[in-house]
């Protein structure tokens, strides 16, 4: 071992390793007949290389930004000449002369933050646009779904004739089944896009979010849904960042420039801590670890603490244990501003809200929603629906507070527990023998051995050493600000809502929530209160009756399971909760009862979207695809999801329009100029769906022509004109931002916004927001009780009489206060007994007897945002595909760095090199998200899939992947019991890896 | 002549290849193959009701995408890189925790435009030579022989070939990869423009400038003008080669 450590101690990644992986993955992807009928003909028009010495003033510059689902938006600026764009740069790009105070900006007023690009739109956009594989003319497959060979160039006018026959088509069996088998996407679209088929409702819509689906679900039931954190400029207030689950420096969507803002404020000696099962880069550069004083000793905190997958909120709970039982938490805080932490607490409702309240398109069902449903509080008063809370009495039942849940984890398993008896020892974590009282640490009678129990238990389930949790527990607690900056990975897990509600908890005991250098923890995804500098989105949408829960019309259903509604008719739900939840989405109007298939649906209709792997099982999507009757895919470049389309409609890019690009979580505003002509036969999105809609209007009427001129504005919201307006004028500066930041700030005229590319209102640290001091207040937040909920009323009145002891739901969702719940094939199972105090087996798959002993992560790539830009060379050579493992894991299994590898579970396999790094823990693997699935032309594996409304498992056989798909690993499991907006079960479940192909 | 180099901050770098995009983004009219493998929008075309008779964009014969003819139409030379340091371990424990030493660091690295380079004394047929405004190391490319002597000779590998196999190809052939390399960015910084890299940097981690002025912009803790873990480094010090590039090595706050 001595020698291997040595081996493996130091290690330089260089240009070499890359053309080795690069040459692997080469080797993987081209196999036999990697021939070329093109590029025979010499090139005529010869660019001396001479010439690029000099400057090209011919060259005309547009201002642009991101046009992909990023939401964090950067400044572009595009350098065209003959219509030929042929570079981008960004807002770094100025004279060098004095540039200093802009360059090092992180936003003053009047010198707003440069937001440079990253690698992805430097490395990306340009090849996405002039690449073979641009979709450049509408085409039908002639032959097999997934068969690309199959497909040949139609012209627009057959292609929006058969969208449009097969649209009607699906149309017209509503008056059969009573509801349109189309399923969609997104009910509206982001940002303006129309849909195909708003005006025939209900039709079939999937529901949730990829990147935040379980946070925004705590946020909901703890803080509202309209809640904000602290500004990103706020760090610079804070004595301690903690960033948990999140590497800023290549994580998309929410980011928002955050790497500049954590290297600014570690510069100005802020100390900064990472938490991931990954050294993330920002580990490697921003982090600089702290030390504490605990009972005398000084512990050191190091800069990355490694965790293990989807135990986050073990380590939070545990967390919070520390802190309660060395009497830190802020009582104050806790009585006043919260619900839920102390044992039997009874309070009255201050929510200015209805029980109607919430975003539909990010969180699920109200309490009551259903018609005449009433809701009964714990004083007995009825309340109907639409009603408001306000009034209504609250109490925690016992055993359900957080205070009883952190007190309960010093118990000893008990044999006599149901829990304990099925072998979950989840809950019970010490050697506390009941009837003994819990006592606090200060208290000279405590057990000392009862304390270090419950710590180093949450050690071994995490694998953060005892004294780190201690510590940091400790210092989070007494630091006077400290911030707890959360990102996305942990909830991108069955358990990430648990870990979620956790955070929140952590920051409300150490009264950070509402503090200036501090915050709410738990949901910061995009709920940054810079957008409030400006006017953020309308949660309804003007004209379309979508997300307005009076009028709203769509069967929802969990976006991370539609295959399996493809297949079965159902998704997890039981029959009677899918027919009860679908009876409340459309009004009481359809009732399925009865029906052998709940759900049909014909057609799919996606518009710039990888959906075969954005979310679980891959190879279930596939299946469920050539089940399908229509697949009718809109996109730029053919995507893996593309190739199983029966037709493939081509957009044009966001380059060839004009529009506005705005950030999701920031007041940036950015002007899209159009700088290209459309390339190609290449059509815009709406263009599309107009002409898309005349034709099926057309149809439907019994092939009578339709005469009428397609309405400027209709049910589908306005126009790209008219959205441009509305975008520039939400731009502006709002009253919230002339109130709290800038009392000056001034309107720009449009045509000032246009030459200067964009319009931003930066907040200055010593102007920071506070999200819950200056926006949303506690006793005023849009919840069921205007207070920072640790227990939840909403879970709390569902079905109370199917919890199992340790208040759960019988399905393993949801605890309605703050608890860990163990992750469907989390490390708790790799356990004899599912305890980890015992021996380790590794997992043993009930489906194949199959034993797994790794864990995956999924973290973000750096050369993709989620899945575009997975076809170009020149920025994925630079990152190849590979899974990252650690060499301890590699050496036991014979593999070496730049083998290539199979990584398989029930699910699935993929076949990508070997990448030895002690990146990443032992025990887990990581396969970045977002590699196009490329099915193996002859290798096969075994996989077990439930296909079939019995839920059962039965055995297929499908192609390797050799594109690493990280969804062909994952499941797709979503909740029993009832509607629930979802994540994504992207991390911490088992695999395996190895050198040969598994059966 | 105000010879120009670069900073490099290693505290700041997250090696996110950012600058070495924006490199091949902003040169690539400069690639070693851009007279023979140019995208055309007329390309990979195919009329209507021709496609039956014509192979497509995706490669018929197995139904895979076609990386490598993508691969044709950008920029092979890396210019600039980033390299990865990585050291120490993690290990779990008997306990199951676990322990790390480890930690990474990040180097982006280019000509560094040496004021005795190492390339120039190689180059048997002498078309590589010091500019005289910036002190910028460039090549004239007309006569290169694809020899890779410039390449062997420097400590870096700095003077890139469009393909590994640059010395395979007879000497008539109009394929036959010249050497290319870091300009600097001449064209912008004659324009009061940064380099693309610099101008690029997601971190703000690098800068260009005349020397001097770098010099006393940027001094104090952690500076080197070698980094002792490089060997590229410590091999240009042995050669003499004088390299212009300053950096600030990563150190805790």
């Amino acid at each position: 071992m001595g020698k291997l450590n040595t081996l493996l101690n130091r290690k330089r990644v260089t240009r070499r390793d890359f053309l080795k992986w690069m040459s692997a993955v080469v080797a993987v992807t081209s196999l036999p007949g990697g021939n070329t009928a093109w590029g025979k003909k010499p090139y005529k028009d010869i660019v001396s290389v001479r010439n690029g010495l000099v400057f090209d003033h011919e060259v005309k510059v547009f201002h642009s930004t991101g046009g992909y689902n990023c939401g964090s938006r950067c400044h572009h600026k595009l350098h065209v000449k003959n219509g030929r764009l042929l570079r981008i740069t960004s807002s770094g790009d100025i004279p060098r002369k004095d540039s200093a105070a802009s360059d090092e900006s992180v936003g003053e007023i009047g010198n707003p933050m440069q937001r440079r690009a990253c690698a992805r739109c430097y490395g990306g956009y340009i090849q996405r646009l002039y690449q073979p594989d641009r979709l450049k003319y509408p085409m039908i497959q002639t032959k097999s779904r997934g068969d690309i060979t199959g497909f040949k160039r139609i012209s627009w006018e057959e292609a929006i004739e058969y969208v449009a026959e097969r649209t009607a088509a699906a149309i017209k069996r509503k008056e059969v089944l009573g509801y349109v088998p189309i399923l969609q996407k997104l009910p509206w679209g982001i940002y303006g896009f129309p849909s195909i088929v708003n005006e025939h409702k209900p039709y079939i819509c999937l529901h949730g979010n990829e990147s935040s689906g379980f946070a925004t679900s705590a946020k909901f039931d703890a803080l509202g849904a309209n809640a904000y954190a602290n500004s990103m400029s706020d760090r610079f207030n804070s004595d301690l960042v903690i960033t948990w689950g999140l590497d800023s420096s290549r994580t998309t969507y929410w980011n928002e420039h955050g790497h500049w803002f954590s290297t600014k404020s570690r510069e100005a000696g802020v100390a900064n801590v990472v938490i991931s099962p990954n050294h993330t880069d920002v580990a490697a550069i921003l982090a600089t670890g702290t030390t504490v004083t605990v009972d005398g000793n000084t512990v050191k905190i190091p800069g990355w603490i490694p965790i293990r997958p989807a135990t986050d909120g073990a380590l939070a709970v545990a967390m919070a244990y520390v802190i309660y039982k060395r009497n830190l938490h802020d009582k104050v805080f806790l009585q006043d501003k919260c619900f839920g932490f102390f044992k039997g607490q009874k309070i009255i409702s201050t929510a200015p809200g209805t029980n109607l309240c919430g975003q539909r398109y990010n969180t699920q069902f109200p309490p009551g929603f259903e018609e005449g449903h009433e809701f009964t509080d714990a004083a007995g008063k009825k309340f109907k629906t639409g009603e408001k809370y306000a009034g209504a009495s609250f109490q925690v039942p016992q055993g359900e507070s957080f205070q009883e849940y952190l007190e309960a984890l010093e118990l000893a398993p008990d044999p006599r527990d149901k829990a304990s008896k099925q072998g979950q020892n989840t809950q019970r974590w010490s050697t506390r023998k009941k009837g003994i009282p819990f006592v606090h640490y200060h208290d000279k009678a405590v057990d000392i051995a009862v304390y270090r129990g419950v710590i180093d238990f949450a050690a071994r389930l995490t694998g953060v050493p005892s004294e780190i949790i201690e510590g940091l527990a400790v210092k989070y607690a007494t630091v006077n600000a400290a911030f707890l900056e959360v990102g996305g990975g942990p909830q991108r897990a069955w358990n990430g809502y648990e870990w979620s509600m956790a955070t929140i908890a952590l920051a409300a005991m150490a009264g950070h929530t509402d503090k200036k250098g501090g915050g709410p923890g738990g949901f910061m995804l995009a709920s940054q209160p810079e957008k409030m500098c400006a006017t953020p989105l309308p949660q309804i949408m003007p004209g379309t009756g979508i997300n307005d829960p009076e009028t709203d019309n769509i069967i929802y259903i969990p976006m991370g399971s539609w295959a399996h509604t493809v297949l079965t008719g159902k998704d997890y739900r039981d029959r009677e909760s899918l027919i009860r939840d679908t009876r409340i989405c459309t009004r009481g109007a359809l009732d399925l009862t009865g029906r052998e298939k709940l759900l049909e649906i014909d057609l799919f209709f996606i518009r710039n979207l990888n959906v075969l792997q954005t979310s679980e099982f891959v190879n279930k999507k596939i299946e469920a695809i050539k089940t399908l009757k229509d697949f009718i895919v809109v996109d730029q470049v053919m995507t893996a999801s593309a190739t199983y389309a029966d037709i493939v409609l081509p957009a044009a890019t966001h380059f060839e329009v004009e529009g506005i690009g705005i950030s999701i979580a920031s007041a940036c505003t950015f002007m899209m100029e159009k700088a290209l002509d459309p390339l190609y036969d290449t059509m815009n999105d709406e263009e599309l769906v107009a002409l898309i809609k005349t034709k099926v209007t057309e149809k439907l009427k019994d092939g009578a022509k339709n005469t009428e001129k397609p309405p400027e504005t209709t049910a589908d919201g306005p126009t790209r004109e008219q959205m441009t307006q509305i975008l520039f004028t939400m731009g502006q500066p709002s009253e919230f931002y002339k109130k709290h930041v800038d009392p000056n700030a001034k309107e720009i005229s449009f045509e000032a916004f246009k030459q200067q590319g964009f319009m931003d209102h930066p907040v200055p640290a010593e102007k920071s927001i506070v999200g819950f001091r200056d926006i949303n207040v506690p006793g005023r937040l849009e919840n069921t009780t205007g207070r920072i909920n640790l227990y939840s009323p909403f879970w709390g009145q569902l079905r109370p009489s199917r919890r199992d002891a340790t208040g759960r739901l019988l399905s393993g969702m949801r605890s309605a206060g703050v608890c860990y719940l163990p992750n469907i094939e989390g490390y708790e199972s790799f356990f004899k007994d599912n305890d980890v105090r015992k021996a380790f087996t590794g997992y043993r798959s009930p489906v194949s007897n199959r034993t797994y002993t790794l864990q995956y992560i999924t973290n973000k790539a750096r050369n993709r945002a989620h899945t575009v830009f997975d076809s170009n060379p020149m920025i994925k050579d630079h990152f190849p595909q590979t899974v990252k493992m650690n060499p301890m894991d590699a050496a036991r299994r014979g593999i070496q760095n730049g083998d290539i590898v199979y990584i398989y579970n029930d699910r699935g396999c993929i076949k990508v090199p070997a990448e030895l790094s002690h990146y990443i823990v032992p025990g887990a693997i990581s396969v970045e998200h977002g590699g196009w699935y490329r099915p193996h032309p002859s290798e096969t594996v075994t996989i077990w899939m439930n296909d079939q409304e019995d839920d059962k498992y039965r055995q297929k056989t499908v192609p390797v992947d050799i594109g690493g798909t990280d969804n062909v690993l994952t499941y797709d499991f979503s909740m029993k019991e009832i509607y629930i907006s979802t994540g994504i079960n992207a991390q911490g479940g088992a695999c395996e890896v190895s050198k040969t192909k598994p059966a | 002549m105000a010879q120009w180099g670069f900073y490099f901050n290693q505290d700041r770098c997250i090696g996110c290849k950012t600058c070495v995009m924006a490199c091949k983004n902003w040169n690539d009219s400069r690639r070693g193959d851009v007279a023979v493998n140019r995208y055309r929008e007329a390309d990979y075309q195919v009329p209507l009701g021709a496609m039956e008779k014509s192979a497509h964009f995706i490669n018929p014969a197995n139904g895979l995408t076609h990386y490598e003819e993508f691969r044709k139409f950008h920029m092979k030379e890396d210019w600039r890189w980033v390299d990865t340091h990585e050291t120490g371990q993690v290990i779990q424990q008997p306990n199951n925790t676990f322990e790390s030493s480890f930690d990474r660091r990040y180097l982006s690295n280019s000509c560094n435009h040496c004021d005795q380079p190492a390339c120039v004394v190689a180059c048997p047929e002498g078309i590589i030579y010091k500019e005289e405004t910036y002190g910028i190391v460039l090549v004239d490319h007309e006569n290169c022989i694809s020899c890779g002597e410039c390449k062997t000779a420097c400590p870096w590998e700095a003077p890139q070939f469009y393909t590994p196999e640059f010395d395979k190809f007879e000497m008539s052939d109009p394929k036959r990869p010249k050497m290319t390399k870091c300009t600097l960015c001449i064209d912008r910084i004659t324009e009061g423009l940064k380099p693309a890299c610099v101008a690029s940097c997601w971190n703000r981690a690098l800068d260009a400038g005349p020397m001097e002025e770098l010099r006393k912009q940027y001094s104090g803790k952690f500076m080197v003008t070698v980094p002792e873990f490089e060997s590229d480094y410590v091999e240009s010090l042995k050669m003499n080669t004088k390299p212009n590039i300053m950096f600030k090595k990563k150190g805790q706050v």
